[in-house]
């Protein structure tokens, strides 16, 4: 009896790998992004790589249970959703009010420790930010939202 | 109480300022008032007046230091905006922007209790319009 539940939901668990959402696409080289077009410190770039850009960039990189339904289901409708709220990687496609807006964002969400999201940082260590780089990812993006409120 | 009462006669002295202003000059700056200084203070921020009547009737009961809630009171305060720099208005205006384009304010749960707050077409394509030319203006293009 056990054991045939325990085959049953292993055929169940087998089936959810072929249906479900497919992962978002990741793409490597993207010329529009942040990183490129404004330069900050390797520090900052750094803090954004590794606490940011797994959901808000192209440039996702999956853990092996990304590729185990159900949690790929969970994570896949995280990053989707992510990248509609802020993308990184395609940061020039934006214009100048949109960048200050998504500026403006940052610095609320990282300052308020709204983001990174609590249940992402408790599985990625190296996205526990500390007061020191929640600050100056504030500095960046208030020192950034001025140099593109001036440029034409 | 204190606080509600300072904000209630600051909204009325900038009414009636502008009033004044509309009734004393002639010419095609008449309906504006100066309300709010961006950052850089040689760069003012104005109101027309029939677009600040649009926002005290049918926005400010909510998006003013004495609202009740505190969803509201946190994501828009007009007054605010006074005390903005030219980066914190565009966001603040783009976001403006989208709440009108999506017409998602005043929310549905609000209108079925207080119809008269609806905004018109008439009252989102003047709000929109003002939108529009402040964004311009204050980011200098």
């Amino acid at each position: 009896m056990v054991r045939n539940i325990g085959l049953g939901l292993l055929a169940i668990l087998l089936i959810l790998q072929f249906v479900g959402p497919s992962r978002p696409e990741v793409i490597e080289d993207n010329p529009g992004d942040i990183l490129l077009a404004s330069s900050p410190s390797v520090e900052i770039a750094g803090t954004l790589r590794s606490a940011c850009y797994d959901c808000h960039s192209m440039e996702t990189k999956y853990p092996w249970y990304g590729y185990v339904a159900p949690i790929s289901w969970y994570l896949i409708e995280h990053i989707e959703h992510g990248r509609e709220e802020l993308n990184f990687s395609t940061w020039t496609d934006l214009d100048k009010r949109a960048k200050l807006r998504v500026l403006k964002d940052i610095q609320e969400e990282v300052e308020e420790k709204k983001m990174p999201l609590e249940s992402y940082a408790d599985l990625h260590e190296e996205a526990e930010l500390t007061e020191e780089q929640r600050a100056s990812i504030v500095q960046w993006a208030k020192a950034l939202a001025i140099d593109v409120l001036k440029q034409k | 109480m204190k606080k509600s009462f300072f904000t209630s006669v600051i909204v009325f002295t900038l009414f009636f300022s502008a009033h004044d202003l509309f009734a004393q000059k002639e010419g095609p700056e008449k309906t504006r008032v100066l309300l709010a200084n961006t950052a850089d203070s040689t760069q003012l921020l104005s109101y027309p007046m029939d677009v600040m009547a649009i926002i005290t009737n049918k926005c400010l009961g909510c998006h003013s230091p004495n609202a009740r809630n505190e969803e509201s009171r946190d994501a828009l305060q007009w007054i605010e905006l006074q005390s903005m720099g030219a980066v914190d208005i565009v966001a603040t205006l783009d976001e403006v922007s989208e709440v009108l384009e999506e017409g998602s304010m005043p929310p549905e749960k609000m209108l079925e209790r207080f119809p008269h707050l609806k905004l018109t077409d008439e009252e989102v394509a003047l709000l929109k319009a003002w939108v529009e030319s402040t964004l311009t203006e204050v980011m200098g293009e």
